[in-house]
Order: C-alpha cells, then sequence, then structure tokens
C-alpha cells in the first residue's frame, strides 16, 4: 500500500480526463450486485458500437479520500439530488455508488478501492462512480461494501439513522408519533411543493421540497403492537406485506431521496413518523404519514429483500413490472434509453431524471415501470414507460467512456404535449421528434421545429393532427399521481397501432430495398428472355401501397439540379416522385405531407444480395440513429401521388408565401396563348467539350397562337393594358370552389358572375362575337372576334377562384393552321432556375404567358427566341370539353382498355385538364367560336398516336404516324453528320420491357438480325445502349438507343403507357432509335400485379412472335411435316436437342475479334467454326447446323455453372466460383483452348440418344484426350448439358444440295459419315414461352 | 418422302397411352404405337413417388393426371459392368448427371422424362435418360396438347 497514491477529488478535477482508478495493478472489477441473471449477452452486444472506448485506467494505483455525503443543493447538478462526494477542502462532487447496503457510511470519511470518473461540464467538474470502498479506521469491517462475511447474528444490529438533521437535541415531543414496517415498494421523484406554515404568530409560505414513499406494511399484531424494532425483523418469516402506506419525505428528509431508492425492494422500519392530511392540488387530500424531528430510518445490517407475493407475468398492457438490462444507447437528451436490444425506456417527464451513471454500458434495474407492447405495423418492440414510481437503480456501472445525460431544464411545450400522452404514443412522436430533426436541420430552425416554451412547432403541429383524442392523458401532479396512481390513466395503455411513421426518406429508401428484395425473392425464377439473340434478365417492378407500407412521407418538392427530376426531398435523401397534378406555381419551401401513395421499386432480381435479407419492420434505433443509406443497389425507385388529395397538405411552415401577389399577377391582363409543339431534352455532354460542362438552358419548340386571353379584374373590368400590380386590391378571392363551375346552357345567363362582368356583353346565339380595336403601345391590332369566358384559376395551396375574361382574336391571323408550314414556331429556352416549368411542360399543351409592355410575344417572328426566366408568368390552360376534342389515343392504350385493370391499377401520369393552373370555360352556345377555332386548334392537339389495327401489318402502321409528322425530319435539324439518316416520328404504346443491350448473361447473337452497325453517339461514358419493347396496338416493336441512364422519365420501365417523341425511324419500320432530341412522355403507369404479369407475357410472346412470324415469315410445323413442304422458307421448330454430332472449337483470333466486335454484343472468345446437333421435336429428328452464336446458345454456354460440375469432384473447383457473366463454362473453355488452340468432338456413338453417346476429342497438337482427362470431362459434360435442356424454339431453314455437298466433304475429312437426316440451318435460337406455345396449339386444334 | 420411323425419336406420350403400347414380340426394346415400332418417350408430369436404393436406382412414379408412369433411373454406372465398354470419362459425367437427376427428383415437382421404354415383370416403365425439373406450370399444359397434337398429326398413321 506504501505505492499507492492518496487523491482527493480536487485531484480528480484538475486531472479531469474519463478515466478508471483502483488502488491494485488489477484491472477495475465491475461489480454485478443484481442477483437476477443478466440480460442475454447476445442480445445486448448485438449492436456493439465501434466507437465505444472502455475508460482509460489509471497509470498507477491510487485511492481517492474523501466524505460521502446526502444532497445538499450545493453542487451544480440538474438532478439536485445526487450523493456527494467532498474533500476536506470543500471540493465535491455528484457520485453514486454501487448497493448502498451500509448507510453507516453517509456522512464518513471513506477511502475509494475502485472508480470511474466522468469529467462533465454540466456538473460541478465531474461525476464519480463508486465501483469499491473502505472505511479506513474500521478494519472489522469488510473491504468490499457488500455484506460477504457477515454473521447471520449481523442480520439482527439494527443500525438507525436520523432522517431529519438537527444541530439541537432534538426534544422528545408529547405528538403522537408513528412507526411502520414494511416493504419499500416505491419511491417518487422529488418534487417542490408551495407550503404554507401556520405559526400562532405568523403565516410564512414557502417551498416544500420533499418526495413520496410507498411502503407495504403488514397488519399483523406484532406490527400494531409497539414491540422492539429487533422483534419485528426477528419474526420476519410472520408478515404479510399487503397494506400500502405512504410516507412523505419533506424538509430536510428530502436529501435521504437517493437512498431510498437505492433501498427500494426492502424492508425498512421507519419511527418518529406524524401522520396528517396532505393536500394534493385541487383534486384531492390524503392522510399521510410524514417526517419528523424525530423520524428515525432502522435498517438491520443485513439488509432483507422483499419478494412480493403476486408476482405476474407482466405483459404489454401498460401494467408494472421491473426489468434489468445494459444500455445499448440513450437518445434525444435521456428521454429515451435503448436497453439490450430494441427495448425502448421512456424517460420523459421532466421530474424524472436519469441518473448520471446512466451511462451507455450500464446495466440498470428499472423498478415499477409500464409494460407496454405498441402494436405499430411497422415495427415490433417493448416500450418501458416510466411513471412517478418508477425507480432507476444502477447496477453495475458502465466501463466505458461514455458521457452522462444531461437534461435540459427548460420545460417545453413540446415537452408538455409528450407528457400529456399515453406511453408508446409518446415514443412515436419522439421518433417524429428525431426525424423532423434530422429531415429538416439546416432547413429549419431548431424552434420552428421543435417549437418553444410558448409557441408549438412543426412536431407538434404534425402530431397533434394524428394522434387520437384516446391517448392523451390528464396529468394530476406527482403527489397524485403516486399516492392514487391505480386511479390515473397511467397504467392502462389504449391501443393506437394505426400511429403512420414518418421516416428521414434515406431510410425509407433503405426500407424500400428491404421490402422490394422480399417480394421479388419469390420470382427467382424469372426466366431470361432473349432480344436479338441476346438474353437478359427482365427487371422486376413492384408496387406497393402506403397503406401496407404504415408510412407517411414528409419532405419538400424541389427539382435536382443534375437530373432534372422532380424529387421528394428532406436533409437525408430524396426520392422521385411523379405529382400529376402539380401545379407550377407551388411553394417549393413547403413541407408536404404525404399519406396517401404509391411506391414502385424496379430493379435486377440479380441484384439481389443475401446479406439484405433483413426482416421488413424499422427499428426505431435506426431512426434515432439515421443510418446514412449507403445504396449499392441500382433500384429505381419512384413515389406517386397527387398533391390535391386531402391528405397531401401543405403544413405551412412558411406562411409568408405572398398568395396575395400571386393573385394579383393572375388577376387581370393580357395573356397571350402557347402551343407547344416539341421539347428538346437536357443536351447530353460530350466526350471532350468541355464548352458544354456548365448547364445550359433547355428548350421547347411553341407556336405563339394570335388569340389573346383577356381577364377580367374583380369588379368586372377588363384592363388589358396596363401593369397589372396597379390594380392590386384586397378581398377577392372566390373561396375554395371545389369544383368547377358550368357554363353549359347558359346562353342567356350564364351564371351570375359571368353575367355581371359582362354586364354590357351580349350573349345571343349569333352576337356572341364583335370586333373591338384596341390601342396598344407595343401593338397595334384589332380584334375581330371575342369570346366571353370564365376562368378557374388554381392559386397558391390549391386555392381556387375564378374570374372573368375574353378570348379575342386578331382578323389577320384567325385562320392560321398551327400545323401547317406557314405557322410561326419559335424556340422557348428555359433558364436553369425556370426548371420547374420546362419538367411540367406537355407537348400539345396550351400555356398563357403574361403580356407586358415591349413584350417579345407580340411581334414575334418565325424562329425567334423567347427566355423563359424564373420570374416569368407561365402558366398551363385547358379548355372546356366542349370548346376541344381530346385525344383518347394517347391515353387508351390496349392494356388501358382491360377491363380487368381496375382504376387504381392504372396510375395516370400525363396532366389532364383537371389539373391545369388556368381552365377556361366557354359557353356551349358559342357555336360560331367552335366552328372557326375547334377544328383548327383542336386538330393540332392530338398528339400522334400510334394505333395500328389490329390486323393491319407493322409497316402500315409506323408510317400513319410517320405521314403525322412528316414535317420533323433529322434533316431540319442540320443533325446529318451525328444522325443516320431517317424520319423523326412519334410513337405512344405500352412499354412490355426496357433492357440494356451493353449487359445480360450472355454475349451471343444467335439471331440473324444485327444490330451491330446501329449508330452509337460519342456521349459521356454514363450512358447506356438500351431497348425499349413497345406494344403498339397488338404489335410490338423496339425502340433503341444511347441514353443515360437518368435521362429516363421518373417511372420509366415496363407497364407503363408513354408516347416517344421525336424517334428516328431506322432501317424500316421497326427499328427505331432514340436520339439527342428524343422525349419520351410517360402516360400512364400500371401498378405491376399478376393480371399485368400474365398480360404482359403475353404480348412478350407476341412480340416474339413478331420476330419470327413477321420478319422471318417462319411457320411452325413438325419435323416430320417438313418432309412433305420442303418450300425453302424458314420454318419454326420446337425441340430439344438430342446429341451433338460434331463440335470444332476454336480459340478466337484476338484482330479478327476487334474487328467483329460490335457495339451490341461482346464478341464471342470461343469460335465454333462447326457444329451440328441432332435436334427432336417428337415427330422426328434432323441436323441442326449452327453458326458460332447460335451454336454457343444451344450449348448453353452463356448459362451459369453446369450442374454436372456441382456434383463432380472435377468440377469442384470451377463451380465454387460465383460468377454471373463469364467466368463459368466460357472462362474454363477459354482456359482448355488457350492450351489446345483447336478441339475436335465427334460423337462415336448413338446419335439418338443423349447418354449413350461417347466421343473422340482431338486437339491441335493431333493428340487425343482420353482416360478421366480433366478438359475431356468438361468437354463431355458440356455436350451432356446441351442435351438436357428444356425446349428451344429454333428458326430453321433447310440446307440446298451445294451446301450439304460442302459438308460432305468436310465429314470426310473429319472421317465422319453425315448423318442420315435432314440437314437445317439455324437463323434463330431462343427459349420457348410454354404459354403462348400452349395458346396457339389451342386456337388451332379449336380451329380444325 | 416416306413417313419417318419413329424408332429413335423420343415420342411425347401421355401416360395412359404409353401404358397401352403393345410390346413387340421379337425385339424386347420395341413397342407399338397404333402400328409404329417405337423405343423412346417423353413424359411429364408430377412427381409422385420416390424409392432409392443408393448407388443402385432410384425408382419413382409420374403422375400426368392420365396414368401413374414408373421411372427407373439407373445410378451404378460406375460399378456396372454394362458401361465397362464404355469411355471412363463419358461413364464418370453420366454417374454425376445420374446423381444430379435423383436429387432433383422429389415428390411434388413438375418433371419431364425421357428415357428408353422398357418391360419389367409385366409391367412397362421408363428407364431414364434425363430428367428436367419444369419450374413452369405451362409445360404441363403444353405437353398434353403436344401428345394430342402429335397423336393427330404424326403418331396416328
Amino acid at each position: 500500500m506504501d505505492d499507492v497514491k492518496i487523491l482527493t477529488v480536487s485531484d480528480l478535477l484538475r486531472y479531469g480526463r474519463p478515466h478508471t482508478g483502483s488502488s491494485s495493478f488489477s484491472p477495475a472489477i465491475v461489480s454485478h450486485q443484481n442477483p437476477n441473471p443478466s440480460p442475454d449477452p447476445g442480445l445486448s452486444s448485438s449492436n456493439p458500437s465501434p466507437n465505444r472506448k472502455a475508460l482509460t485506467p489509471l497509470d498507477c494505483p491510487a485511492v481517492i479520500v474523501g466524505t460521502l455525503r446526502l444532497p445538499t443543493l450545493t453542487l451544480k447538478c440538474p438532478q439536485e439530488n445526487c450523493l456527494e462526494f467532498s474533500d476536506d477542502d470543500s471540493s465535491a462532487i455528484c457520485c453514486d455508488i454501487i448497493g448502498l447496503d451500509d448507510l453507516s457510511i453517509i456522512g464518513k470519511k471513506i477511502h475509494v478501492l475502485t472508480w470511474n470518473f466522468i469529467p462533465s461540464k454540466h456538473l460541478s467538474g465531474g461525476f464519480l462512480e463508486i465501483v469499491k470502498w473502505k472505511l479506513p479506521d474500521s478494519f472489522k469491517l469488510p473491504e468490499f461494501h457488500s455484506s460477504h462475511g457477515l454473521n447471520q447474528c449481523s442480520s439482527l444490529i439494527i443500525d438507525e439513522f436520523k432522517l431529519v438533521s438537527s444541530s439541537i437535541e432534538s426534544k422528545p415531543s408529547n405528538a403522537k408519533t408513528y412507526q411502520i414496517h414494511g416493504a419499500l415498494e416505491s419511491v417518487s421523484p422529488v418534487s417542490v411543493v408551495p407550503c404554507s406554515v401556520n405559526n400562532s404568530s405568523s403565516s410564512n409560505s414557502m417551498n416544500l421540497r420533499g418526495f413520496l414513499v410507498r411502503v407495504m406494511t403488514c397488519e399483523c399484531k406484532l406490527c400494531r403492537s409497539k414491540e422492539s424494532i429487533k422483534v419485528l425483523y426477528a419474526e420476519a418469516c410472520c408478515h404479510s406485506f399487503t397494506e400500502p402506506v405512504f410516507v412523505y419525505f419533506c424538509e430536510s428528509a428530502w436529501c435521504w431521496h437517493p437512498v431510498m431508492t437505492k433501498l427500494t425492494g426492502n424492508i425498512i422500519t421507519i419511527s418518529g413518523l406524524k401522520k396528517k392530511l396532505v393536500f394534493m392540488g385541487k383534486q384531492g387530500s390524503d392522510l399521510m404519514f410524514v417526517t419528523a424531528e424525530n423520524s428515525v430510518l432502522h435498517l438491520p445490517k443485513l439488509l432483507k429483500k422483499w419478494v412480493p407475493l403476486s408476482c405476474n407475468a407482466v405483459k404489454g398492457n401498460g401494467k408494472c413490472g421491473s426489468y434489468t438490462g445494459i444500455v445499448n444507447n440513450v437518445y434525444m437528451q435521456g428521454m429515451v434509453v435503448e436497453l439490450d436490444k430494441e427495448v425502448w425506456l421512456l424517460l420523459t417527464d421532466q421530474l424524472l431524471m436519469p441518473p448520471h451513471s446512466l451511462r451507455v454500458g450500464a446495466v440498470i434495474s428499472v423498478i415499477n415501470v409500464h409494460f407496454v407492447n405498441p402494436k405499430f405495423s411497422w415495427a415490433k418492440f417493448l416500450v418501458l414507460g416510466a411513471c412517478f414510481r418508477t425507480s432507476i437503480k444502477v447496477e453495475s456501472f458502465s466501463p466505458y467512456k461514455t458521457g452522462c445525460p444531461i437534461l435540459s431544464q427548460k420545460q417545453s411545450q413540446l415537452g408538455k404535449f409528450i407528457e400529456s400522452l399515453a406511453f408508446s404514443t409518446r415514443l412515436w412522436v419522439l421518433l417524429i421528434v428525431s426525424c423532423f430533426q434530422k429531415k429538416f436541420s439546416g432547413i429549419l430552425s431548431g424552434e420552428k421545429i421543435l417549437g418553444s416554451t410558448h409557441k408549438e412547432g412543426l412536431v407538434q403541429a404534425f402530431a397533434s393532427s394524428h394522434v387520437p383524442s384516446s391517448v392523451f392523458r390528464a396529468r394530476c401532479g406527482v403527489l397524485m399521481e403516486f399516492s392514487k396512481h391505480e386511479s390515473c390513466d397511467c397504467a392502462t395503455e389504449p391501443y393506437h397501432g394505426n400511429l403512420k411513421l414518418v421516416v428521414p426518406i434515406s431510410s425509407f429508401i433503405h426500407h424500400c430495398e428491404a421490402i422490394w428484395i422480399k417480394a421479388v425473392l419469390p420470382l427467382d425464377n424469372v426466366q431470361p428472355r432473349s432480344c436479338g439473340g441476346k438474353s437478359y434478365l427482365p427487371s422486376q417492378r413492384k408496387t406497393f401501397k402506403s397503406e401496407d407500407l404504415g408510412i407517411v412521407l414528409v419532405g419538400m418538392l424541389k427539382i435536382c439540379p443534375s437530373s432534372g427530376r422532380l424529387q421528394l426531398v428532406d436533409m437525408t435523401g430524396s426520392i422521385d416522385a411523379i405529382i400529376p397534378d402539380l401545379p407550377s406555381n407551388w411553394n417549393p419551401n413547403s413541407i408536404f405531407e404525404v399519406i396517401d401513395y404509391s411506391l414502385t421499386v424496379e430493379g435486377m432480381p440479380e441484384s439481389v444480395n443475401s446479406e439484405f435479407h433483413s426482416n421488413d419492420l424499422f427499428s426505431c434505433r435506426s431512426i434515432f440513429q439515421c443510418f446514412p443509406s449507403a445504396r449499392k443497389r441500382n433500384l429505381k425507385i419512384f413515389v406517386y401521388f397527387h398533391l390535391c388529395n386531402a391528405t397531401c397538405r401543405n403544413l405551412l411552415i412558411y406562411a409568408a408565401v405572398d398568395c396575395q401577389n400571386e393573385l394579383n399577377e393572375i388577376e387581370n391582363g393580357t395573356f397571350h396563348l402557347i402551343h407547344i409543339t416539341r421539347k428538346f431534352p437536357l443536351l447530353q455532354k460530350f466526350k471532350g467539350h468541355s464548352i458544354l460542362s456548365k448547364r445550359s438552358g433547355v428548350f421547347a419548340e411553341a407556336i405563339v397562337l394570335p388569340w389573346y386571353l383577356l381577364l377580367a379584374g374583380k369588379d368586372g373590368s377588363v384592363r388589358p393594358y396596363k401593369d397589372s400590380r396597379d390594380y392590386a386590391d384586397g378581398n377577392y378571392i372566390d373561396h375554395a370552389l371545389s369544383k368547377r363551375r358550368k357554363t353549359d346552357g347558359a346562353s342567356t345567363c350564364v351564371t351570375p358572375g359571368l353575367g355581371d362582368n359582362f354586364g354590357s356583353a351580349s350573349f345571343g346565339k349569333n352576337t356572341s362575337l364583335r370586333e373591338t380595336s384596341v390601342d396598344q403601345s407595343c401593338l397595334r391590332m384589332s380584334f375581330s372576334h371575342e369570346i366571353p369566358c370564365l376562368a378557374t384559376i388554381r392559386g397558391v395551396n390549391n386555392i381556387i377562384f375564378t374570374r372573368s375574361g375574353r378570348l379575342c382574336t386578331t382578323k389577320a391571323n384567325a385562320k392560321i393552321k398551327i400545323y401547317e408550314e406557314s405557322a410561326e414556331k419559335n424556340l422557348l429556352e428555359f433558364t436553369s432556375e425556370s426548371d420547374l416549368k420546362y419538367q411540367l411542360l406537355q407537348i400539345g399543351g396550351f400555356y398563357l404567358m403574361k403580356h407586358h409592355l415591349k413584350d417579345p410575344l407580340c411581334n414575334i417572328k418565325k424562329d425567334d427566341k423567347v427566355l423563359i426566366t424564373s420570374g416569368t408568368y407561365f402558366r398551363s390552360l385547358s379548355l372546356s370539353p366542349e370548346f376541344l376534342t381530346t385525344d383518347k389515343s394517347l391515353h387508351d392504350s390496349s392494356l388501358c382498355d382491360d377491363e380487368v385493370f381496375t382504376k387504381d391499377q392504372v396510375l395516370r401520369v400525363a396532366s389532364d385538364s383537371s389539373v391545369s393552373d388556368v381552365h377556361l370555360h366557354v359557353s356551349s352556345s358559342l357555336t360560331g367560336f367552335r366552328e372557326i377555332n375547334t377544328k383548327e386548334l383542336g386538330k393540332g392537339l392530338n398528339v400522334p398516336g400510334a394505333n395500328l389495327g389490329e390486323n393491319s401489318s407493322l409497316s402500315p402502321g409506323i408510317e400513319t404516324i410517320i405521314v403525322a409528322n412528316l414535317e420533323e425530319n433529322s434533316g431540319s435539324l442540320g443533325y446529318n453528320c451525328l444522325f443516320p439518316e431517317g424520319n423523326l416520328t412519334s410513337l405512344c404504346g405500352d412499354v412490355i420491357a426496357v433492357h440494356r443491350f451493353d449487359q445480360g448473361s450472355s454475349d451471343m447473337r444467335s439471331s440473324s438480325e444485327d444490330f451491330a452497325d446501329l449508330p452509337h453517339f460519342g456521349f459521356s461514358n454514363r450512358t447506356y445502349r438500351f431497348c425499349i419493347h413497345v406494344s403498339v396496338g397488338h404489335q410490338t416493336v423496339r425502340i433503341f438507343g444511347s441514353l443515360c441512364q437518368n435521362l429516363f422519365p421518373t417511372g420509366f420501365g415496363p407497364g407503363i403507357n408513354a408516347t416517344f417523341h421525336q424517334i428516328l425511324q431506322f432501317r424500316g419500320p421497326s427499328t427505331l432509335m432514340l436520339t439527342p432530341v428524343s422525349i419520351i412522355v410517360i402516360n400512364s403507369i400500371r401498378v405491376v400485379n399478376e393480371v399485368y404479369g400474365k398480360k404482359c407475357s403475353h404480348l412478350w410472346s407476341s412480340d416474339m412472335h413478331n420476330e419470327s412470324f413477321t420478319k422471318m415469315a417462319a411457320s411452325s410445323v413438325l419435323i416430320s411435316e417438313l418432309m412433305r413442304c420442303l418450300d425453302g422458307n424458314l420454318n419454326r421448330f420446337r425441340c430439344r436437342v438430342v446429341s451433338v454430332h460434331v463440335l470444332v472449337l476454336e480459340k478466337r483470333n484476338s484482330i479478327c475479334d476487334d474487328l467483329k466486335s460490335n457495339m451490341y454484343s461482346r464478341p464471342l472468345s470461343v469460335d465454333i467454326p462447326l457444329a451440328c446437333f441432332i435436334l427432336d421435336d417428337g415427330s422426328s429428328s434432323w441436323c441442326c447446323w449452327a453458326n458460332a452464336e447460335r451454336a454457343a446458345t444451344l450449348l448453353r454456354l452463356h448459362e451459369y455453372p453446369l450442374s454436372t460440375f456441382e456434383a463432380s469432384g472435377y468440377g469442384g473447383r470451377w463451380v465454387r466460383i460465383q460468377n454471373t457473366e463469364w467466368t463459368s463454362t466460357m472462362y474454363h473453355l477459354e482456359r482448355i483452348l488457350e492450351k489446345h488452340h483447336r478441339i475436335t468432338v465427334k460423337s462415336t456413338r448413338s446419335i439418338s440418344d443423349s447418354f449413350d453417346q461417347d466421343f473422340t476429342v482431338s486437339v491441335s497438337s493431333g493428340k487425343a484426350l482420353s482416360g478421366l482427362d480433366e478438359d475431356l470431362y468438361l468437354l463431355i459434360s458440356l455436350i451432356f448439358n446441351a442435351c438436357i435442356n428444356t425446349s428451344w424454339t429454333v428458326v430453321a431453314g433447310v440446307m440446298d444440295s451445294n451446301a450439304v455437298n460442302l459438308l460432305k466433304e468436310h465429314f470426310l475429312e473429319l472421317e465422319m459419315s453425315m448423318p442420315p437426316m435432314k440437314n437445317l440451318w439455324a437463323t434463330e435460337v431462343y427459349h420457348v414461352n410454354q404459354l403462348t406455345e400452349a395458346r396457339d396449339m389451342i386456337q388451332k386444334l379449336i380451329n380444325k | 418422302m416416306d413417313q419417318p420411323s419413329l424408332q429413335s425419336i423420343h415420342v411425347k406420350l401421355l401416360g395412359f397411352d404409353l401404358l397401352s403400347l403393345t410390346p413387340s414380340i421379337t425385339n424386347s426394346s420395341t413397342f407399338y404405337l397404333k402400328g409404329n415400332p417405337i423405343s423412346r418417350a417423353e413424359i411429364l408430369g408430377v412427381i409422385t413417388s420416390r424409392d432409392q436404393k443408393p448407388n443402385k436406382f432410384l425408382k419413382f412414379t409420374i403422375d400426368d393426371g392420365t396414368a401413374s408412369v414408373t421411372c427407373i433411373l439407373w445410378l451404378n454406372q460406375l460399378s456396372s459392368p454394362y458401361f465397362s465398354k464404355r469411355q471412363p470419362a463419358t461413364v464418370l459425367v453420366i454417374s454425376h448427371l445420374a446423381k444430379s437427376f435423383a436429387a432433383d427428383v422429389q415428390i411434388g415437382k413438375l418433371a419431364r422424362v425421357r428415357g428408353r421404354i422398357t418391360r419389367y415383370t409385366g409391367e412397362l416403365q421408363v428407364t431414364v435418360s434425363d430428367v428436367v425439373i419444369e419450374r413452369d406450370p405451362n409445360a404441363e399444359t403444353l405437353h398434353w396438347l403436344d401428345c394430342l397434337s402429335l397423336a393427330r398429326r404424326c403418331y396416328g398413321r
């Protein structure tokens, strides 16, 4: 002990670092006092934080000498009831001590032998955790604080502790005093209550500090008698502690609070108590025991534990119980403590302050806590709700260097709100708080999110709109709730499982990926499809409804600067959004809450990673911690919702939005009518072109119509020629017209409003057109016609109001036809700030632009460019249906017509008139106008829809489209140097499949079709080659293109109906190409379901049919029938490989390789100059000759490793290689060819039985492979593997006699004979679609 | 051209057609289907039983709704004298393949079986060449239709 340093509190404070110290060199022993089994270490260590570090030990043995005291209120400590440890020189700090069984050390100088010290600015310098101690002057006492070693008699040694410290010797009082003996069941928090003290002379009011304890007493005779305390303890077994009594520790006795908390669950005796009536607010009063001057606490040396008789299993319905666990994390300033794994202790009440020693890593016991099992759909966990009866005992201090929880003292309105809720709802609100803080920190101030002492914040506004009234609980103060616990709401937990979760968007995306993977996993038997001879796996798209997810989306709407996509964003992430009714004047600072939405996730099944098979429920930890979303998978995720939906609310955080200006701007004035004819996409960056590195504006082509809209002000006057801002006036909003007014049949008096506004105008059938001449500073024009109309305008936040107005046209241009060559088209340039305007722009749509003085639109000439900035008033316009005919072909596709699709299975994307910013009603009686205009205006509206007739062939259908768009051609764009020759066209149809052309499980081309020379533009490396299969009518076309993936519109994928504008008709009608000016407009998105899958599969098969029927003109026959109809045409067979007659494999020449390489397919690394397969379709067999690519398909070289290898010892080292493309069969074939250069495999036995084959295998050196050669094994496996596949569809033609003779010569060289069967040359090989084949056969059988 | 022989073809048959084939008196491996000699068949149905003798054979039954056909998959390639004249590497591959097929044959799965038609204790059965487990349930319908179509167009004559 000589080397042991003596430290004081001052030394600790000077040292000021977190550490653990001990009087010996041995590591600090963290003692466990808890007799209960410790929690499952597997659970508690399931999420060990990598940042947790153990406390650093002091470098030398030491003891701390100091005095342990009861709390005095002199220390800087928010708890104000901590035990204190002090020096002689009055330096003092808060402390805690494990298992304070021996109270005699209080007030005495002790030697602390093992301790942890945690410095803290919030406390008086730090916090001391006393693990091990001894009394310096008493060697008889055990070194440990525990009672080990005490003999049995010590249980009858009773210590006495005066509860009220008094310097004056207390005099025996005449007043009756009481003694209670019982089990200390619970201890309330310390509270301060106002109290008036009535003396004989004066009455003083003071604040009384105190706390209540609930002691379960016994009503036996012994307890009632005035027996000595020793007798009471000696006869312990005869007591039955069932009768609760309350003792109020007040005045100076309050300082016993930490001691009483530690004594919870022990048998105690208190004497010298008085009985007093304690008033608990207005609610009531109770006769209680109150500590008095002579009150004494009696404790045996060996404390007796109390075991409650009723030890019912605690259910999660709010009943009280005790829980012991390891503190896994502390969140929200100590209000939420995670114990073990997903057990959430809520310490939300202001008075329930967690002890300083409740640090991460500590083992704590929570006594009298409410067990609540919230029935949330989105998570499963246990909530421990702490009430005023709850006590927290630290059983073992944390060995980690973790800080003490510090509660803020400020009582906010949000805090009060949370305290008024049921426990599980409290956790929900706390999750919302945590989530909103993460979502909006940096966007909104903390005060706006959380509110302040007097003002409610975003969280409270959100939460209170969601929680039902049943979850609110009346609070009646600590004394009342403690003493009348059972009668308070505290113990009951109402059911409210319908509370939906709000999560940070990054967590939401993570969750989406998880549920998608879970949903698509059953689809792991997705069959690869073939396109152009390449096989690929179709991407899997799955749509989820919000009600199944249980998550509410909250965020702001922004346009992503890089992709130009509309996204719902928060600070943690963003998700693409499709909002069909998004007005162009929405406030980007608004926070939207979306309850009703559809979520679609699309991706490749191969991207599924086994590590991601987690459960689909949220963990609260993930929300409190907000894991950064590392998106490894390349999934497309988007949400679809309607802004006008009642569940989509603007929370109006920014009340400062100036609706007034917006209304003023639309209120009156003159507006130009613009018709959009074409939209140009974002320019993609060309390689090496730095000039385009900075994003420039985007363009659209438009026709400025010779029509003007003149809108009246509130007083009905039409003031077209002055700045509208001059007329800003007050209260004119026609409040929330939920539905637009109808003007039908109102020829004499349309509506009161309309009539008023056009007081002088007459509405006779033939008098509605009148001529007006107006003088305008920038434009002199004479309006030949004026049509009165009513405009319904959607303002900020969906406020709808109406204005009357007139549609006017100039005489000179009245009869202009917008689709004629003479129509003057102009370019609209949208600056990057006006991105949204561009995004919402619809081809074929009408728009309003406000007329201003010196407006370029008034004198616009052909090819003039108009700049649209963020300040330009630019609103979408729709016209009443009687005014214009709409083109149904745009929306009604073959899929949409299908009766099996209900409304909610189709998500409309394309905007229609119901979501435009301004809607014009024109009386249907005004036929004169219609005669003039509907034909001319309306005709131009028809966006070309390729409605190919069911019976028409593909070509005429496509040509129809081309005719409709003939004026658009590539030549006029001047891009001939880049583009191949062809016409630009438009196409509308259902997208069946979208796949990349430069990836997939195969680089084979087995089709006769060759896409090798399809041009590829020199875009940046982020562009990929795509093939889009589109069903038009009942036929399928393919659209190729190189595109940067994010240039596809949000939601693009299989199952949508889309219009492709400005696509290039390239090399015949069946091949279309996307060009850099192409625009894809999604009309509708189908919620993918099984029905759709079938439909899609049908379309897909018709797609495959297309290839074989329309292009190849091949008919399906039996081989046996082929013998009778040798007409030289191609035929389609469904057959299996029976055997491989001969196969020559060569190493491919690398120079040749480069020459033959093309952009859509990687060259085969193995050449197959000769391949002869024996195929059998059940009717006959035939010799099938194939080129390298098709032979490779039939040999299944591109498929995954052969199953035979797995079973073999030979292949053991091959098959373990998990690969997706080439490292399997092909890899090893390459390896063998590297060795042998050329391999010839000849079948030497049966050609009609797969496994009756033997082979001679010779290599270029002349050597024959034999025996159990590994290479020979591989080659034989390869051939057998080809024979155990299911059927192929092979398109083939009979070889002519010349070709057969050449083959015969070749066979002579190989010393082989030709099989005695028909020889056919395969031109196409692909997998069989069994469903389609079966359908076809049924059809044929029926027809016969 | 004459009608090609079906002798070396894997004739697609329904179970009850297979079981009603007439054995040839002269050649034990030949059976007659409406007068046409055949020796190989392809059947498709649900596996309804399996009985494996390790390293000897796997006996299983295929039920296609019309009948239950017994199939025998030999697993003794490495020990049988029948294979002694065959190429060692081929026998090894076939042996591994057979084991792989045996593992695939599980009750309830839809299997396509090709093999030789044989007779054991007077009952017709299929000696299996290969087994393919069909994942697409449409395969069953297509097989029925194929059998129907081929019976009309090809096997009936």
